[in-house]
């Protein structure tokens, strides 16, 4: 899932202080499991906001609704009614929702209320943690399901570099090696002999170096 | 006039509590309003928010004590959404409210006469 986390909340009142009404926007994807915007936060987020302005002795008036995902268009289109009723939206979905909301309400200011982090996954309560690089060409087939690209703090693709102490990564003591990583996991599944393989360098046209990307499924186009 | 006070109280463990303060002849202040909650683990950053907002200047939370808790963790949840909610109160600078957490073992009338003391 794509993980996020709030803004500080000092930043998101200067976005939306010159406006006296928003629409808290939640949304019911990633944002919702990482408990970063969902129903619950973007209630909470708008109940903060109407503090703080009540608190300055200002007029300020929020609409809160959460629909099931802000990057489908059929989603995004279902909130026209409260987005007219508003000066602005707060959005608290990823950069994604953030981006398709603006894409499809041009006349009205989209405000991001969190920081989108990456692609990650639940590692405990509370925990999350990033598995993928998004990088448009998985590798994991070749590396045991540890991907060096995200995991590896420099992305070596033949690693481990020097810097590898004790599995764990010269960056910080908290981060694994992910070469450490690779290599147990191949021994485990006695496939070690995978990484003696050179990969050659990486395309990373496929990746964000070659501009933003598009998939296209043609056989579910009309 | 007295501030609005609301208290929050876990049915388990402070619910019999506030039973047997009537045998002590105490009785409950107009200002302070009771909600009990089936564990005060259900509680939500803003439940506690909403109440400031609708003009309670202390909302208080009543759990149990940390091996008391009848759903095991709910007091220590609910700890921590009070928490939430008091940074998030100072994190705007609001200072007309406060929102505290206090744990009580079933039937400690005592500290809930000081609680009550406190408010």
């Amino acid at each position: 899932m794509i993980v996020a986390e709030r803004k500080p909340i000092e930043e998101i009142i200067k976005m939306v202080e010159k406006h006296e009404s928003i629409l808290v926007l939640g949304c019911g994807g990633c944002v919702t499991v990482c408990l970063a915007g969902g129903e619950k936060e973007a209630e909470q987020l708008a109940t903060t906001l109407r503090l703080y302005f009540q608190k300055e002795n200002k007029p300020f008036k929020t609409i809160t609704t959460t629909i099931t995902r802000q990057c489908d268009p059929e989603y995004v289109k279902s909130v026209a009614e409260e987005v007219a009723k508003v000066d602005a939206v707060l959005s608290t979905a990823c950069g994604v929702g953030v981006q398709f909301m603006a894409e499809n309400y041009p006349g009205k200011w989209v405000y991001p209320a969190l920081n989108t982090k990456f692609a990650g996954a639940n590692l405990e309560l509370g925990v999350w943690g990033e598995r993928c690089g998004l990088c448009g060409e998985c590798i994991l087939h070749l590396t045991g399901g540890v991907c060096p690209v995200i995991r590896c703090s420099k992305s070596l693709l033949n690693g481990p570099c020097g810097g590898s102490q004790n599995g764990k990564c010269e960056v910080s003591s908290e981060i694994d090696c992910a070469w450490q990583l690779i290599y147990d996991r191949l021994k485990s599944l006695n496939s070690l002999d995978l990484i003696l393989k050179i990969q050659p360098p990486k395309d990373w046209s496929k990746a964000r170096d070659g501009g933003p990307r598009k998939v296209v499924k043609e056989e579910v186009r009309l | 006039m007295a501030a609005k006070v609301l208290i929050y109280q876990c049915s388990y463990c402070s619910y019999l509590t506030f039973d047997l303060l009537s045998q002590y002849k105490v009785s409950l202040q107009d200002n302070i309003f009771l909600t009990d909650l089936p564990c005060t683990g259900t509680i939500s950053v803003n439940m506690l928010l909403e109440a400031v907002e609708n003009g309670f200047e202390k909302v208080l939370v009543l759990g149990g004590t940390g091996n008391d808790c009848r759903f095991l963790k709910g007091s220590q949840r609910a700890q921590k959404r009070v928490e939430e909610a008091v940074k998030i109160l100072r994190e705007i600078g609001y200072d007309k409210a406060s929102i505290a957490f206090y744990g009580l073992k079933p039937g400690d009338v005592d500290s809930l006469k000081n609680i009550l003391n406190t408010i």
